[in-house]
C-alpha cells in the first residue's frame, strides 16, 4: 500500500513517514502544497496524509483540485485549526477522515488503515480469502488461524492483493502500490514475490492471470 | 437637591414623519381657520359698506323726487326703480314723514301702510352728513337694515326719509360666501396637507432604505451599506460603514491570530508528543495537559472576540443538514438520524459558534453510539425566544453522578476513546456566552441525550 504525506514541518514529516513504514506503506513525501499536489495527481497513492497548513499552495485548495481532476484516493487532513468550519470546509472539499493536531501517531495510523479498507469496501480491518486472513492492523497473515511468517515486501504484496480480493492486478498496478517512485518498474521482483509468497502460505490462492496479472481468490 | 435619575420621555413616542405631519397639519388648520374668518369679515364688511352707499343713492333719489305742496303736505311718486319696493312685506321699503307729523307721509308700496321701525338720535345719533344708519326689527317681523337722513324741504318744513333693505338677504349671501370660500379653504388645506405628506415621504426615502439596509446587514445578506445616498446622510453611512468593516476586520484579525497560534503551537507539540512517544510517560502527559491548555484558551480568546461583533443571525437547519452530512461521511458505519421543523429556525448568533457547538455534541455521540444517533431541532413551546437541540445516542450514557464532571476542562469520563476531553467544555463556555443552557439526560435510544437551549430570532 503505498501513502504520500504532505506535511511541511520537518520533524512531523520524518515522524509520519517512519510510522508508515514501519506498519508496512511505502510512503512518499512532499513538503508544501505545490508538490503534494503534483504528486497525488501523477503517482497512484492508496491513501493520502495532507495537512491543511502548507506553503505555496493551501491543503484545501491542494484536496480541491484533485477532486476536480476525478482523482479519488482517500484523503486524511491533518490540521491544527481545530474549529468545526474548518473542519467542514475540508470534508466539503473532498477529505474522507480529519485527525487534529497535536495526534498520536498510532491514531493517524488507525485513521489510514480504515480509509483504506473502506476505500476498498473492507468493513473489517481482517480480511479472509478461504483459509488465508490477512490481518491489516496487525499486519500479519495467518493460514487455518496459523501466522506465517512474511517479510515486509511480502506482506504489502500480501495486503494489496487482499484489499482487492477477486479482482485481477496487474504487474504494473503492484509495482506502482507497493514501491515508491523511484523503483526500477522494469525489474522481475513482483514476480520473485509472488513465488515466495505461494510457497509461504502454502494454499492456492494466488492465480496468475495470463497476460493481465494476478488475482487472489479462493475459488478460481 | 436631588437631581432626577432619569430623563423623562414623552409618554408617546412619535415618529419623525409623525412629528412633521401632525405639526404642519396642525398649522395648516391654523392658517386656514384664520384666512377664512377674514375673509369672511371683509366680505360682510364689504357687503355692508355696499348696501349703505345704495341706500344712500336711494335716500338722494327720494330726496330729488318729492317736494312739498302748497298745503304743506309731501308731494310727489318717488320710483325707485326695483321691484322690491313695489312687493309687500320684501323688506324693501322706504318712507317720507314730515318730522313731528307722522301723519303726513308717503310710503312704498311693500310697506303696506305699516310705518318704519325708528330710533330716538340718542340711541343711534346722525353722522357729518346728518345720516344715520341701524338695525331693528321692522313690521311682517322682517329684521331690517335702515338708513335715515333729515332734510329741509321748504322753509320750517323738515322731512324725515329713510330706506331698509331686509338683513336676511344680507345673512344669506354671507352664509353663501361663508360656504364657498371654506369648500375652497378646507379643498386647499387638504391639499397641503397631502403635499406635505408625499414630500415626507420622498424626501425621508433614503431613512428607510438606510433602515432596511442595516436591518439586512444585521441579517447577513449584506456587507455594507451602498454609496447612492443623499449627500446630508453619507457622513453617517460612510461612518457607519467603516464601522462595520472595522469590526469584521478585527473579528477576522483575531480569528486568524488565533488558528496561527494553534497551528504555530500544534504541530510542535504533536512532533514532541510523538517523539516520547517510547519514552517518559510522564513528558506524554505533560504534553497533553499543555495542548488542553492551549486549545481552551485559545477557546476563550475566539469567544471574546466575538462578544464584539455585529448581530449575526445563523439558519440552524442549513448549518445542522450541513453537520449531519459531515459526520455521516466520517462515520458510514453508523446512523445518524436529523428530525428538524419545516419551519427554519435562526440563530441568533454566529455560525461558527454554532457549528462548534454541534459538531462536538454530535461528534461526541458518534464516538461513544452503538449504532444510533439522533439531531432534534425544535423551537421551545414556552419561550418563542429559544431553540431546543437535542443529541441523543444507543451509547453506555454518562451516570447521573459523573454529569457534572463532563464539562470540565479536560475532564474525561472515557479513556478507551480518542479525543482530548475539551469537547463538552468548549460546548458549555460557548452555551453560556449566548446564555443558553446545556443539561444531560436519558436518552430514549438508550445513551445521553444532551440538551441544549440557544437564543432565537424571529425570521
Amino acid at each position: 500500500m503505498r501513502v504520500l504525506v504532505v506535511e511541511d514541518d520537518n520533524d512531523l514529516n520524518k515522524q509520519l513517514k517512519s510510522a508508515l513504514e514501519q506498519a508496512g506503506y511505502v510512503v512518499d513525501t512532499a513538503a508544501d502544497g505545490e508538490e503534494g499536489h503534483f504528486l497525488g495527481e501523477t503517482e497512484p497513492y492508496d491513501c493520502i496524509v495532507l495537512d491543511l497548513g502548507l506553503p505555496q499552495l493551501d491543503g484545501v485548495s491542494v484536496l480541491t483540485r484533485w477532486r476536480e481532476d476525478k482523482i479519488s484516493t482517500p484523503v486524511l487532513i491533518l490540521t491544527a485549526r481545530d474549529r468545526w468550519s474548518d473542519k467542514v470546509s475540508a470534508i466539503d472539499a473532498g477529505a474522507d477522515d480529519y485527525v487534529t493536531k497535536p495526534f498520536h501517531l498510532e491514531e493517524v495510523l488507525a485513521r489510514v488503515r480504515a480509509l483504506i479498507r473502506r476505500s476498498a469496501g473492507h468493513a473489517s480491518s481482517d480480511i479472509t480469502v478461504g483459509p488465508l486472513v490477512v490481518d491489516t492492523k496487525g499486519a500479519r497473515a495467518l493460514v487455518d488461524g496459523v501466522s506465517i511468517s512474511l517479510t515486509s515486501h511480502e506482506f504489502r504484496l500480501l495486503s494489496y492483493l487482499a484489499h482487492h480480493a477477486g479482482k485481477v492486478v496487474s504487474r504494473t498496478e503492484l509495482i506502482e502500490h507497493i514501491y515508491d517512485q523511484d523503483f526500477d518498474k522494469d525489474s522481475n521482483t513482483i514476480e520473485v514475490f509472488v513465488g515466495r509468497l505461494r510457497k509461504k502460505i502454502g494454499v492456492d490462492v494466488i492465480h496468475t492471470v495470463r497476460g493481465l496479472g494476478y488475482k487472489l481468490d479462493a475459488t478460481a | 437637591m436631588q437631581l432626577p435619575s432619569t430623563i423623562s420621555r414623552p409618554i408617546v413616542s412619535l415618529s419623525l414623519k409623525q412629528r412633521v405631519v401632525l405639526i404642519s397639519s396642525i398649522w395648516c388648520a391654523v392658517c386656514v381657520l384664520a384666512l377664512g374668518w377674514v375673509l369672511i369679515a371683509q366680505h360682510r364688511a364689504s357687503l355692508e359698506d355696499g348696501l349703505r352707499d345704495l341706500q344712500v343713492a336711494q335716500l338722494y333719489s327720494l330726496i330729488g323726487s318729492v317736494s312739498v305742496s302748497e298745503g304743506g303736505t309731501l308731494a310727489g311718486e318717488p320710483n325707485l326703480r326695483d321691484p322690491s319696493f313695489l312687493q309687500v312685506r320684501s323688506g324693501w321699503f322706504w318712507s317720507i314723514h314730515e318730522l313731528g307729523n307722522a301723519e303726513n307721509v308717503l310710503r312704498s308700496r311693500s310697506l303696506a301702510g305699516e310705518a318704519l321701525p325708528r330710533v330716538t338720535p340718542e340711541v343711534v345719533p346722525f353722522n357729518r352728513e346728518f345720516l344715520r344708519s341701524f338695525e331693528a326689527p321692522g313690521p311682517f317681523s322682517v329684521p331690517l337694515v335702515v338708513s335715515e337722513t333729515e332734510v329741509e324741504l321748504a322753509n320750517d318744513f323738515i322731512a324725515v326719509f329713510a330706506v331698509s333693505a331686509d338683513r336676511g338677504s344680507l345673512d344669506n349671501a354671507v352664509s353663501n360666501y361663508t360656504t364657498q370660500i371654506g369648500t375652497l379653504l378646507i379643498v386647499f388645506a387638504l391639499g397641503l396637507i397631502v403635499t406635505n405628506l408625499l414630500l415626507l415621504i420622498f424626501s425621508l426615502r433614503p431613512l428607510d432604505q438606510l433602515k432596511t439596509d442595516i436591518a439586512e446587514i444585521q441579517a447577513g445578506e449584506r456587507d455594507r451599506l451602498d454609496d447612492g445616498f443623499p449627500s446630508e446622510l453619507l457622513p453617517v453611512t460612510r461612518e457607519l460603514n467603516s464601522l462595520i468593516e472595522n469590526n469584521r476586520r478585527i473579528l477576522d484579525r483575531s480569528r486568524t491570530l488565533v488558528g496561527n497560534l494553534a497551528h504555530g503551537l500544534k504541530t510542535p507539540l504533536a512532533v514532541m508528543m510523538n517523539s516520547t512517544e517510547n519514552g517518559a510517560k510522564q513528558n506524554r502527559e505533560q504534553l497533553e495537559q499543555m495542548n488542553a491548555q492551549i486549545t481552551h484558551y485559545l477557546n476563550r480568546a475566539r469567544i471574546a472576540a466575538q462578544h464584539n461583533s455585529v448581530v449575526y443571525r445563523t439558519d440552524v437547519n442549513t448549518v445542522s443538514e450541513r453537520l449531519v452530512r459531515v459526520m455521516r461521511k466520517l462515520n458510514p458505519d453508523r446512523s445518524v438520524e436529523f428530525i428538524a421543523p419545516s419551519q427554519n429556525l435562526i440563530f441568533a448568533g454566529e455560525q461558527e459558534d454554532f457549528e462548534e457547538m454541534l459538531g462536538n455534541l454530535l461528534e461526541n455521540a458518534l464516538k461513544f453510539a452503538k449504532s444510533k444517533t439522533r439531531l432534534m431541532i425544535s423551537s421551545a413551546h414556552k419561550q418563542a425566544d429559544t431553540i431546543l437541540i437535542k443529541i441523543e445516542d444507543d451509547g453506555p450514557g454518562i451516570p447521573a453522578a459523573n454529569i457534572s464532571d463532563a464539562t470540565k476542562r479536560g475532564g474525561r469520563l472515557d479513556e478507551s476513546v480518542p479525543g482530548s476531553g475539551l469537547g463538552l467544555s468548549i460546548v458549555n463556555d460557548t452555551v453560556k456566552s449566548y446564555r443558553g443552557s446545556l443539561t444531560f439526560g436519558q436518552s430514549a435510544l438508550g445513551g445521553l441525550s444532551v440538551d441544549i437551549e440557544l437564543p432565537r430570532l424571529a425570521d
